[in-house]
């Protein structure tokens, strides 16, 4: 298109004929022109030209805000301009060409404002365009005298038009069009006057709002509790308040020009760089908590907020958070205090808070207590910095009347230079420490007041600071519920120390398990059972006992009594097992579960009950051991004296004396027999006093009472099975000891050792042997 | 201020419609030529007529100006 309209201009300009214009084009009509039918008039192909360099163009610059397209769109624009008023104006010279019959077409000079216009708006941004549609001044004034512009030639055809009706002469055709020019362009200075006048009232007006709220900001920054820092693109502190330099004990002279890496220790500088980092890839405001170094040296720790402001410049908000920290400190202690001990004293934690709280604020005495009753208003009451000997001085338990009954009726804290000048003030008790400065808060929790924390005689201050009131403050509110938490733990561990007595204390077994099968708690009588057994529990652990049904065969695991009561939720009866004990011992149990239910109804675990009733049984045995001697042993002297008696009469009646005689010796035996069996009975009830069997070896059965081989029971061999247990009663009663042993060839050997005195005689006699328990021999 | 977005939009759909309407121009005097219609090659005698040359150049200029409304197209970056 471009090499198309430079051809063309070329062949009017060397008066040759490409024939370039009817390569692609065939002309059916008629040609009027005076050149080669089809081709361009040379102005036509100048502007298309032009608008073609646009085009290619579109993105090249002239300088720095001057784009080429924009310059050649505006050329082409003017240049259509000018036969468009040759048209409207009647001049021909203005729209024809210096060729006869050539020029530009009225639709010709359409397209081309259509095309020129549209390639200024094809790129809004620039400076042409942005300028036009401004809504600043300057837009504003351009679209204004744009309008003028546009209007002038209006005016001029109608004075034109007026001028061919012959309504006036050339003259005042003339006159009339200058002063419509100078009416529109004084109509336009006018009210683009009066608009510019209004933005500059806006304009102004804004400038003083935002003045005050600049002013506004700086008193604000000014008299900010944090301290505010901004920094420079190259990080240098270029504005700080007041506060920031009471922060650091420096003036602002001092800090301006400085950056933070004067006053961040340097093991912090490889984290503020990665801080600076995320700040520059996100964008977002950074919180941390960083130490700045003041004048005096010393570290304050401090909360930073940092952002990087539209402008480039770093923005900091730097609180002070020592308090805080000291409150943090003093709550971790406390809470270590709490969690440390199974069964917290609230007596340490109440130390805990009052040495951190002296620690905080140097405060020579601090005294915490909390609201006992009416003869103990604080109580427990703990105080730190007073010597015992001093403390135990004080005659008087401390009241909360006067100024330490005024702290509890205060939300905030009380805090004096010299607490003797106060009202409230009622003296001291014999026996107490002069005090001067005083702090005092209550302590909260969930709002109510549970005690109250004192503080008297700041070390090397007439009084204590705002800093030491705000920490203690906080310190206030952040241990009430520490506190209480403590109170529940002594109160609970004081409740789970007598459950655990009185469980330890029951002659049963008692067996605590949790919903997982855990043992939670035994007692000490069930703890003797304990052993290795090969069985698992449903959750994988060990089982402890080893538990087994009458016959001695092992109770399956889902029959276990606490694992039933787990599972099943269900009671278990009281179902005899035998349970084994550590040393091998076999003893009979009764053993019932049943499940716990927590406070919200839910199955929680069981306590199992292991009732030992080897006694019981050893009464059954008993029973049957009389039983059988009712039956057996005492019945046969019995029948001997029956028989004979009742034969003794026919015998005297027949005379058979021997026989008689013979009788009277059997009887005479049986009942011998019989008293001495009697007198058995009576002496193993004495010894037995207090005494009872459990399960052992033979070799130490057979000093029970009642027992005899099962080879002996029905035969003819006399005695109840008491003579072994008679003999060790005996012998046990001197001090001595007795004891059988059994070997493998079935014979069994009696050992006893009775302690004695051996006492040598003066007079060359056998030594006296005295038994160790009053018997001589 | 007009916002950007808006002055964008707004000159976007101009120079469409100064670049259609060029096109039209174009094509309606191409036409106009090859099926004879003399009004719209020459709207009074006295006037010049618009060349079959000048109505290809509004068409390839038009249908350029369509082509460049996106800013990432151009000929020379």
């Amino acid at each position: 298109m471009y090499v198309f309209a430079t051809l063309t201009l070329a062949e009017y300009t060397l008066g040759a004929d490409l024939k370039i214009d009817r390569m692609f084009i065939h002309i059916p009509l008629h040609s009027t022109t005076s050149y080669p039918s089809g081709r361009s008039a040379p102005e036509t192909a100048g502007v298309f030209l032009i608008l073609s360099a646009a085009v290619v163009a579109i993105d090249m610059r002239i300088a720095n805000r001057v784009y080429v397209t924009d310059a050649l769109s505006t050329l082409a624009w003017l240049l259509a301009v000018l036969p468009l008023a040759g048209y409207v104006y009647g001049s021909t010279a203005l729209y024809r060409g210096p060729i006869p019959r050539t020029g530009i077409a009225p639709h010709t000079i359409v397209g081309i404002f259509a095309l020129s216009f549209g390639l200024l708006c094809l790129r809004p941004d620039r400076p042409m365009m942005r300028l036009l549609t401004s809504s600043l001044a300057g837009g504003f004034v351009v679209r204004k005298l744009l309008l003028g512009a546009l209007a002038i030639p209006g005016i001029g055809l109608l004075v034109m038009v007026g001028s061919d009706a012959s309504l006036y002469e050339q003259p005042f055709a003339a006159a009339l069009l200058a002063v419509s020019a100078m009416a529109i362009a004084l109509i336009l200075v006018f009210f683009t006057g009066r608009a510019l006048d209004r933005l500059d009232a806006v304009r102004t007006e804004s400038e003083r709002h935002v003045a005050e709220s600049e002013e506004r900001l700086r008193y604000l920054i000014d008299h900010a509790s944090d301290g505010i820092f901004i920094a420079d693109l190259d990080g240098r502190y270029v504005e700080v308040n007041d506060a920031a330099c009471t922060l650091l004990g420096y003036s602002r002279e001092e800090i301006v020009g400085k950056t933070i890496m004067n006053f961040i220790p340097p093991e912090d500088v490889p984290r503020l760089d990665a801080s600076k980092q995320g700040m520059l890839q996100h964008g977002v405001a950074h919180i941390d908590e960083w130490k700045l170094k003041k004048a005096d040296g010393i570290y304050l720790p401090v909360e930073v907020s940092a952002k990087i402001l539209p402008d480039g410049r770093w923005q900091a908000l730097v609180r002070d958070i020592s308090a805080r920290k000291h409150v943090d400190r003093a709550s971790t202690a406390a809470i270590e205090a709490v969690t440390r001990t199974a069964e917290a004293s609230v007596r340490t934690v109440l130390r805990t808070i009052a040495m951190e709280a002296q620690r905080a604020t140097d405060a020579e005495f601090v005294a915490v207590g909390i609201r006992g009753d009416a003869e103990h208003p604080f109580d427990p009451w703990v105080v730190v910095g007073l010597p015992p000997d001093r403390a135990a001085a004080i005659e008087r338990f401390p009241r909360a009347t006067g100024l330490l009954g005024l702290v509890g009726t205060q939300t905030h804290a009380v805090r004096l230079a010299d607490l003797t000048t106060h009202p409230a003030f009622r003296g001291f008790p014999p026996g107490h420490p002069r005090m001067t400065s005083f702090l005092a808060t209550t302590i909260r929790s969930r709002g109510r007041p549970i005690g109250s924390l004192f503080l008297m005689n700041k070390r090397g201050a007439p009084e204590f600071t705002d800093h030491d009131e705000r920490m203690v403050e906080q310190l206030a509110v952040r241990v009430g519920t520490i506190i209480e938490t403590a109170t529940l733990y002594q109160a609970e561990g004081l409740e789970r120390a007598w459950l655990k007595s009185v469980i330890d204390q029951m002659p049963d077994g008692v067996l605590l398990n949790d919903i997982n099968g855990v043992t939670r708690a035994e007692n000490r009588m069930l703890q003797e059972f304990a052993s290795t057994t090969n069985q698992v529990d449903p959750w994988g652990q060990p089982v402890r006992y080893d538990l087994r049904l009458p016959n001695d065969q092992p109770v399956s695991i889902d029959d276990q009594p606490h694992i039933r009561a787990i599972i099943d939720g269900k009671t278990t009866p009281p179902t005899e097992f035998a349970l084994y004990h550590s040393d091998g011992r076999r003893v009979p149990m009764l053993v019932s579960a049943s499940p716990v239910f927590d406070v919200y109804g839910h199955r929680s675990g069981a306590v199992t009950i292991y009732q030992d009733i080897s006694a019981i049984k050893e009464l059954q045995r008993l029973r049957d051991e009389w039983t059988s001697i009712v039956a057996h042993d005492l019945r046969q002297p019995v029948n001997v004296i029956a028989m004979d008696a009742s034969m003794l009469d026919a015998r005297l009646q027949r005379g058979q004396l021997d026989e008689c005689r013979r009788s009277a010796v059997r009887i005479q035996r049986s009942a011998t027999q019989l008293d001495a069996m009697i007198h058995d009975l009576l002496d193993a009830s004495v010894i037995d006093a207090g005494r009872l069997t459990l399960n052992r070896k033979p070799t130490e059965l057979i000093f029970d009472r009642f027992v005899r081989s099962e080879s002996t029971r029905g035969s003819r061999v006399e005695g109840l099975g008491l003579g072994l247990y008679i003999s060790r009663g005996i012998v046990e009663a001197h001090g001595g000891r007795m004891w059988a042993e059994s070997t493998a060839a079935d014979t069994t050997s009696f050992h006893l050792t009775i302690p004695v005195i051996v006492t040598a005689s003066s007079d060359g006699s056998l030594p006296t042997v005295t038994l160790h328990k009053g018997r001589t021999a | 201020m007009v916002s950007a977005r808006r002055r964008t939009a707004w000159a976007t759909g101009i120079s469409t419609a100064c670049g259609a309407l060029a096109l039209a121009l174009g094509v309606a005097v191409l036409s106009a030529w090859w099926f004879g219609i003399e009004p719209l090659v020459q709207p009074l005698p006295t006037f010049p007529e618009m060349d079959p040359s000048t109505a290809v150049w509004l068409v390839l200029l038009g249908c350029a100006q369509l082509l460049l409304r996106n800013p990432a197209v151009g000929f020379s970056r």
